[in-house]
């Protein structure tokens, strides 16, 4: 799942992970993607930090709750490049951290190695 | 007291310029007639932004789809090119050009052997020219001995009258001599005519024989000269073909970088919508602000202004950066498709369109070479036809000379018992016996003409059986010859299976040409619509300008306080700036070097930086 208010950065992770063979569910924000993952289990989330209603960090400990997502990978797509935002992150529950911009292939090796 | 900050010229020349219209500032209580407008610029400029994130996201959305299309078809025909540029230059075509090779050293080397065959056939039959010259030399000797031998019968019967000495025979004698002599006119005649035969058959064949091997010189001149350097240019054509693969794989990762290149926009694009939605953050604090002090929100609000004015400038470059950074790599794009379509289209040019020449031109030279041999062999088939009866013609010739030696000798046994007869007669018949002597000597001339006329017709018979040999030799039946056909059907199978790929290979590059064109046409498309995006970002100048009025006027009230809480907020601020990039720009707006140092260190782990916990 990808999960950012940017329509365009979702498209974009859609397209990128979707041609290493993902199959992407899409969510604007926290509350959407919280609403979703109630009905759908996904291998891996793919967050943004900084999103309306619900951010980055409350998605991630909320998920964290879920039983079922419990112990999936999650990784930060974020513009944000600060080590308290990291360390935040960190000790809500993500897996991993990628500062924008950047590339494609730097993304579909990360989630190889996190999926994997 | 407050103290106006004083304006250049320039600065109200800007102002006239402006779209929003500020109030005009006058020299005293300029603050009251600000404070009620500081809102409403703050909202105009917020506003502003809100349209520009709204276009250009729908912007990039809609261009990203499409930039992503483009790039799995790009990249999809770049994998077809190259896997079919690599089975044309594989080891199936290449054994089709082995075959080539192998067939074209082979039929040069038959021609060469046929070629030099015919040479000596040539030769050969030019010895048959001698005999055939001089034997007509000897039959008129034979007219010469004949006219004496008739001249000797009647002198025979006159001599034989004068000396009425008729029942020695003499009279016998004169008959069986001119009887004798009017057969070997007869027989010379018959090998006169035989030889004039020979010389027709002789002749035409010389020349049949010359054009032959003008035919095949030609062939191996000409034909086998353009095959040769026909295979030369496959030669050429497969090296081109080795630069082709070698420029589709490089064409192939400038894709990827392409891709590369337009996924980092689209983020720098969303970089940018995070500095803007930091900016309107920014505002709206202020815009809520209830405070009472009056010069502490201005001061605040310069120092946002002052700041976002900076983050906003910046934006637009880093957005119009990314925007650029597009539309080159699809400039890219677009250019190496236009090159692949050249390629294929040169490839296709060789392969099938002109290739169905090329192929069908060294096809026709082989045909031209079979049809060569075919008529060589038809007229070689008649040219043994000719020699048999050459070879007939010769023996009957012989068994006309073998008659005439036969009579020579009988009219030799003739002329000696005459002599024995004219001697026994005594003085009467002393001059039948010199009668009978020359006609001895007539039958001994007659011998020794058939002797050398028999070395000749030796000597015919020895090249006859020579030139049969060169043309069994040269015959199209031959062994050699055979071997010659099989490989031209080698060479046919090899075209059929060189055309065949071809074709096949033709298809893939036309429907890819199809999909390049359509690429083509969608990057224009792309291109035309993230253009916009770069209209949208004068949006950021005209927010930024209305913010920079806006702390311009602000600055105009300031008084030392107000410096003081103006620096208060702008450090306030630091904490606002989370992106690598507004603490880039903060530092350079407020020259503070703690700020500095922090972005540097901050640049190292800035974007693309992958962290796993």
């Amino acid at each position: 799942m990808t999960v950012d208010d940017s329509a365009s950065i979702r498209q974009m992770v859609s397209f990128t992970l979707g041609d290493a063979g993902y199959q992407i569910v899409e969510a604007v924000d926290g509350r959407d993607a919280l609403a979703k993952l109630k009905s759908t289990t996904v291998n891996m989330l793919i967050t943004d930090l900084n999103m309306p209603n619900v951010d980055g960090i409350e998605l991630i400990k909320s998920v964290r709750q879920q039983p079922q997502h419990k112990f999936i990978p999650i990784l930060m797509l974020t513009t944000e490049s600060q080590d308290s935002k990291k360390q935040l992150g960190k000790s809500a529950g993500a897996s991993g951290w990628i500062v924008k911009p950047f590339s494609a292939t730097q993304l579909v090796d990360v989630v190889k190695k996190l999926v994997k | 007291m407050k103290q106006w900050f004083s304006f250049s010229s320039k600065n109200r020349d800007q102002q006239e310029n402006q779209e929003f219209i500020l109030p005009q500032i006058e020299e005293e209580n300029n603050s009251d007639r600000i404070i009620p407008h500081w809102k409403e610029s703050i909202h105009e400029s917020s506003a502003i932004l809100r349209e520009f994130m709204d276009k250009s996201e729908r912007g990039f959305l809609a261009a990203g789809k499409n930039l992503f299309d483009i790039n799995n078809r790009t990249q999809k025909i770049f994998d077809t090119l190259s896997v079919l540029m690599e089975q044309f230059s594989g080891s199936q075509n290449n054994s089709s050009i082995d075959t080539f090779h192998t067939v074209t050293e082979k039929s040069t080397g038959h021609l060469h052997d046929l070629d030099s065959k015919l040479i000596d056939a040539v030769s050969h039959l030019a010895l048959l020219k001698r005999p055939i010259d001089v034997l007509p030399e000897y039959i008129e000797q034979f007219d010469r001995i004949v006219k004496r031998m008739r001249v000797m019968g009647i002198a025979t019967r006159i001599e034989t009258a004068r000396i009425h000495m008729s029942d020695l025979g003499f009279e016998h004698l004169a008959e069986i001599v001119t009887s004798l002599a009017d057969e070997i006119s007869e027989k010379g005649e018959a090998v006169r005519q035989h030889l004039r035969t020979i010389r027709t058959v002789t002749r035409s064949n010389d020349t049949k024989l010359n054009d032959l091997q003008t035919e095949y010189q030609k062939m191996l001149d000409h034909v086998m000269r353009d095959l040769t350097s026909s295979f030369h240019e496959i030669d050429e054509r497969h090296e081109v073909y080795g630069n082709s693969i070698a420029g589709i794989k490089t064409k192939s990762e400038n894709a990827v970088r392409n891709v590369h290149s337009i996924v980092q926009a689209i983020q720098f694009h969303d970089i940018t919508r995070q500095q803007i939605e930091h900016v309107l953050e920014a505002l709206n604090d202020n815009l809520g602000s209830e405070t009472e002090q009056e010069e502490e929100l201005l001061a605040n609000v310069a120092a946002i202004c002052t700041i976002q004015s900076a983050q906003l400038v910046q934006a637009k470059n880093d957005f119009d950066q990314a925007v650029y950074n597009i539309i080159t790599s699809l400039g890219a794009l677009e250019s190496d498709m236009k090159m692949i379509v050249l390629e294929s289209e040169h490839i296709a040019g060789f392969s099938f369109t002109n290739g169905s020449n090329f192929f069908s031109k060294i096809e026709s030279r082989f045909v031209d070479i079979i049809t060569s041999i075919t008529e060589g062999g038809h007229t070689l088939e008649e040219m043994m036809i000719s020699l048999s009866n050459i070879n007939v013609m010769i023996r009957k010739m012989k068994l006309f000379m073998d008659e005439i030696a036969d009579v020579g000798s009988e009219i030799e046994l003739l002329s000696l018992n005459s002599r024995i007869r004219a001697a026994k007669a005594g003085d009467q018949g002393a001059a039948l016996g010199v009668i009978s002597e020359s006609i001895q000597l007539l039958s001994y001339e007659t011998r020794e003409h058939i002797t050398a006329m028999n070395v000749h017709a030796e000597q015919m018979v020895d090249v006859a059986e020579k030139f049969k040999h060169d043309i069994d030799d040269a015959d199209p039946k031959s062994e050699t010859n055979r071997a010659l056909e099989e490989m031209i059907q080698q060479i046919r199978s090899a075209i059929a299976e060189f055309h065949e790929t071809n074709t096949n290979n033709s298809k893939t590059f036309e429907e890819n040409e199809k999909v390049c064109a359509l690429i083509s046409s969608q990057i224009d498309s792309v291109v035309s619509e993230i253009s916009k995006n770069l209209e949208y970002s004068t949006l950021f100048t005209t927010s930024a300008d209305i913010l920079t009025s806006l702390t311009n006027q602000i600055y105009g009230t300031f008084s030392t306080t107000s410096v003081s809480i103006f620096d208060k907020r702008v450090d306030e601020l630091k904490q606002r700036y989370t992106m690598h990039s507004e603490r880039v720009v903060h530092a350079q707006v407020t020259n503070d070097r703690s700020f500095h140092a922090m972005a540097s260190e901050e640049s190292e782990s800035a974007g693309g930086t992958v962290e796993l916990f």
